[in-house]
């Protein structure tokens, strides 16, 4: 199965976390294509979830300096950048009873992907494949 | 393996018996040379001849930290100043040291008594002893030193920090016995693993001798499971002489305290009475065998219990339970009475939960407990998270009545002292 990984970094909330990931990862020369925040408001801590070209060399560098990280599997579709094209997806998905909780656009490579959380990620990724939709891999990230 | 099979194993009339003869001696000696315990003993009505069972030792005043520091610089000493041969000093958080004097005899039955708890735990001749604690004024490194010596083991005298030398000197010389206190060790146990290494496999320790705080047994099966190794635990307080006072034998259940040099009693803190074996207060401890300074009835201000019948390693002098900290370390939130070690036992038990954490007292009696997150099984979900964050809450309000609020923190990122770390801090303003 095609599928990538994300990492995922507890994250304090600490002024000044962010930088000092992206400083860490690009000092290693890594690349971030796409993150976001997971906050958990009434607690101290919250995770990062980091896409990167890279990824055992993030982990390594990141542990390195500190950082608690683990990955997390995730599947990216390439779509076409037109109106309706997420639609597209989601009908597939919840055609066969699959939930989409959530998704997130970047571009890669002047196409656009698509990430998606969904309940059963292996089933989603065989109708998707099945339906005519590309999905991204970690090799396509470092290349 | 005994270093000394007859003393270790007499019976207790044997004990008993020199016991008794030890105090009394140690009685006539205060009563002749000094002028603190003349007048001490005389107040509580004590003469040289009062002394005629080792129930009277009840009888006797007891000595605490303050009386030791009144009588700073030398008052305690009893001997002339031909005969000192050694001092060190126990520092408090204020105002002056307590001075602990010893003679060349004294050393000499510290450090034979060192080498007892050694051969005790499996020490023998052919072991690297590499000592991680703090040489100097404080006794703790020193008199183990002079045990190790004493068995003829290679002694390494690292001291504690510089972790990175400390790394190269177990891999460079094949260290299998290390001495240190148990926050630097789990600590030290994260920094190898920092670097890549497995502190199990690629290192040559077997045994481990973990003193100078208390720890709970969960710290100490953690410990044991980073290093690949048994873990002793080893008590001793430097008004006594130091580390040795009492340590674990192969049994790992409970501490033997060497009865030859030391009364033993636990009291109820609070009325001061004796408590039977099995029941928890103050370690309480009369020297016999001592001869710069004998100190009776010192109140130790640490909490345990006398485990009651024969230990299966055939040793006969007392044991007594893990120590579950100190009188003075019970803090009282919300009136409800709590003692850190609580807290420990329950972090430690809680799977995610990393090797540190702090309790902060703060605003109106709110209790912050901060805790380390385990790197190892962080996965990365946030669910997980919010299940640690609850077993915790809920746990600890089970146990002490109090519910605390509770943050994770990454792994390291709690201060740790490479001496005794403070759990505690109190920040209220009540
Ligand atoms: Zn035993």
């Amino acid at each position: 199965m095609n599928e990538i990984k994300l990492l995922s970094i507890f994250a304090e909330n600490k002024l000044g976390f962010l930088a000092k990931i992206t400083q860490t990862l690009a000092t290693a020369n890594i690349n971030i294509l796409w993150f976001k925040i997971i906050d958990n408001s009434g607690d101290n801590f919250g995770l990062l979830r980091v896409l990167v070209n890279h990824r055992s060399k993030a982990i390594e560098n990141l542990k390195a300096n500190g950082f608690t990280v683990s990955s997390v599997p995730i599947l990216a579709v390439y779509i076409e950048d037109i109106p309706g094209a997420l639609a597209g997806i989601a009908d597939i998905l919840s055609k066969e009873n699959i939930n989409i909780r959530n998704g997130s656009g970047f571009i890669f490579k002047g196409k656009t992907v698509l990430l998606i959380e969904t309940d059963d990620k292996e089933e989603a990724a065989k109708i998707l494949t099945h339906s005519n939709y590309n999905l991204l891999n970690e090799n396509e990230l470092e290349s | 393996m005994f270093w000394e099979e007859k003393i270790e194993t007499a019976t207790r009339e044997t004990l008993n018996e020199l016991q008794l003869n030890r105090l009394r001696e140690t009685l006539g000696k205060l009563f002749q040379k000094s002028p603190f315990y003349q007048n001490k003993l005389k107040e509580a009505g004590i003469t040289p001849d009062s002394i005629h069972s080792l129930d009277d030792v009840r009888r006797l005043p007891f000595t605490t930290s303050a009386d030791l520091r009144a009588q700073y610089p030398d008052k305690m000493n009893i001997v002339p100043r031909e005969e000192l041969f050694r001092l060190h000093t126990s520092s408090g958080t204020t105002g002056k040291p307590k001075a602990l004097f010893f003679t060349r005899k004294d050393i000499e039955i510290l450090a034979n008594n060192f080498a007892r708890c050694l051969t005790m735990v499996g020490c023998t001749k052919s072991d690297i002893f590499q000592n991680m604690m703090t040489y100097g004024l404080f006794t703790g490194a020193m008199m183990s030193h002079y045990g190790a010596e004493k068995i003829g083991m290679l002694a390494i005298p690292a001291g504690p920090g510089n972790s990175e030398r400390q790394l190269m000197l177990m891999q460079d010389f094949g260290t299998t016995v290390i001495h240190l206190t148990p926050s630097y060790a789990l600590y030290f146990a994260n920094f190898v693993e920092k670097k890549g290494l497995d502190p199990a496999n690629d290192l040559s320790l077997k045994i481990i001798l973990v003193g100078a705080e208390s720890y709970t047994e969960e710290t100490r099966r953690k410990i044991e499971k980073a290093f690949g190794a048994k873990v002793y635990n080893c008590y001793g307080l430097s008004e006594m002489g130091g580390p040795g006072v009492g340590f674990e034998c192969s049994a790992q259940n409970g501490i033997h305290l060497w009865e030859d040099t030391y009364l033993v009693e636990v009291i109820n803190p609070k009325t001061l009475e004796p408590l039977p074996p099995g029941e928890t207060g103050e370690l309480v401890i009369t020297s016999i065998n001592r001869e710069a300074m004998p100190i009776i009835r010192y109140r130790t201000g640490d909490l345990t219990s006398i485990i009651p019948g024969p230990c299966p390693c055939g040793r006969t002098h007392i044991r007594v339970t893990r120590f579950k900290g100190r009188v003075d370390d019970m803090i009282v939130v919300k009136g409800a009475n709590i003692y850190p070690q609580q807290i420990e036992r329950i972090l430690m038990l809680i799977p995610g939960v990393g090797r540190n954490y702090l309790i902060t007292l703060h605003g109106l009696d709110e209790m912050l407990i901060q805790v380390e997150l385990d790197a190892e099984t962080f996965d990365g979900e946030l669910r997980k998270l919010e299940n640690i964050k609850n077993s915790i809450t809920t746990q600890i309000r089970g146990e002490v009545q109090v519910k605390p609020q509770v943050e994770l923190l990454p792994p390291g990122s709690l201060p740790v002292s490479e001496g005794k770390t403070k759990r505690v801090i109190d920040k209220r303003n009540i």
